[in-house]
């Protein structure tokens, strides 16, 4: 069974690829505590996605196993716990909250040819959006920290394919 | 420090090794300070005793839940189903491990 990452393995390789760090300043830049990024490391250098110099951590770019992990079956259950942390979040929050701090939308509509077409145009607007977005932060050399990204999803699938797919699990 | 003592901790500690001094406390109702001198030394009183052992008696009800389920859906699940819920678990397992690694919270910090 291919192995994938767990979140706080990804978060440190986000914030290693930025630029390479001691564990003070990988603890700052991702909010995970110093004695958690201890225990990560090591798992990272073994994969070969990390190395260690002088007390500075380094990503290894042309790692074949950072390669592996961008992969189909192993980025999906990234992308599940991913998900599942944002709906827990969104629970956890006070009722007031809701519409402020973690968001969540889900509706069940049925769309015509012109509504989906429409529905599509949106999509790709908000897909500019986001490119136009990631785009300025590389040109402005961006230095705020990995942790205070946004973290979007947006999805959709015919509802008897999500229906037929949870059973299908089982 | 009793034997009956030493030997609901050691149970304590199998169970809830993760946990810190203030967790505990939290959890059990024990004033922090106690929690501190019963792990190192102090004599447990009755309720404290039964405090404790209620919350592994819980902990222990609630292990042999997922135990049961976990062997029912080795019978019921399909093999894709069962690979599934392999990928959840060992992925819960591991981060449990990266992050209580560090060392006994139970010693340390609270």
């Amino acid at each position: 069974m291919k192995k994938g990452l767990l979140l706080i393995e990804r978060i440190i390789l986000e914030s290693l690829e930025k630029k390479e760090k001691n564990i003070i300043e990988l603890a700052k830049d991702t909010t995970l505590s110093s004695s958690v990024i201890s225990n990560v490391l090591p798992h990272l250098m073994m994969r070969s996605m990390v190395n260690y110099q002088q007390g500075i951590y380094h990503l290894i770019r042309d790692s074949y196993s950072l390669r592996e992990i961008n992969a189909g079956e192993t980025i999906g259950d990234e992308l599940k716990e991913l998900f599942s942390s944002l709906v827990n979040r969104y629970f956890q929050q006070e009722e007031q909250q809701r519409g402020v701090g973690t968001q969540l939308r889900l509706k069940k509509v049925w769309m015509t040819p012109m509504d989906e077409a429409q529905f599509n145009a949106h999509l790709v607007e908000l897909e500019r959006f986001l490119a136009r977005v990631e785009q300025e932060t590389r040109q402005r050399d961006n230095c705020a920290p990995v942790s205070e990204q946004r973290v979007v999803f947006w999805g959709h699938s015919e509802y008897s394919q999500l229906i037929n797919g949870s059973l299908m699990s089982v | 420090m009793s034997t009956l003592q030493q030997s609901l901790l050691k149970r304590y500690h199998s169970l809830f090794g993760d946990k810190t001094y203030r967790q505990i406390a939290h959890d059990s109702g024990i004033q922090l300070s106690r929690v501190y001198r019963i792990f190192n030394g102090s004599e447990m009183k009755i309720g404290e005793y039964q405090s404790l052992l209620e919350q592994m008696n819980g902990k222990s009800r609630d292990q042999v839940r997922v135990i049961s389920l976990t062997l029912q859906c080795m019978t019921q699940l399909s093999q894709k189903g069962q690979v599934e819920l392999e990928r959840l678990l060992q992925r819960r397992v591991y981060l449990s491990q990266l992050q209580y690694q560090a060392g006994s919270s139970l010693v340390a910090s609270s």
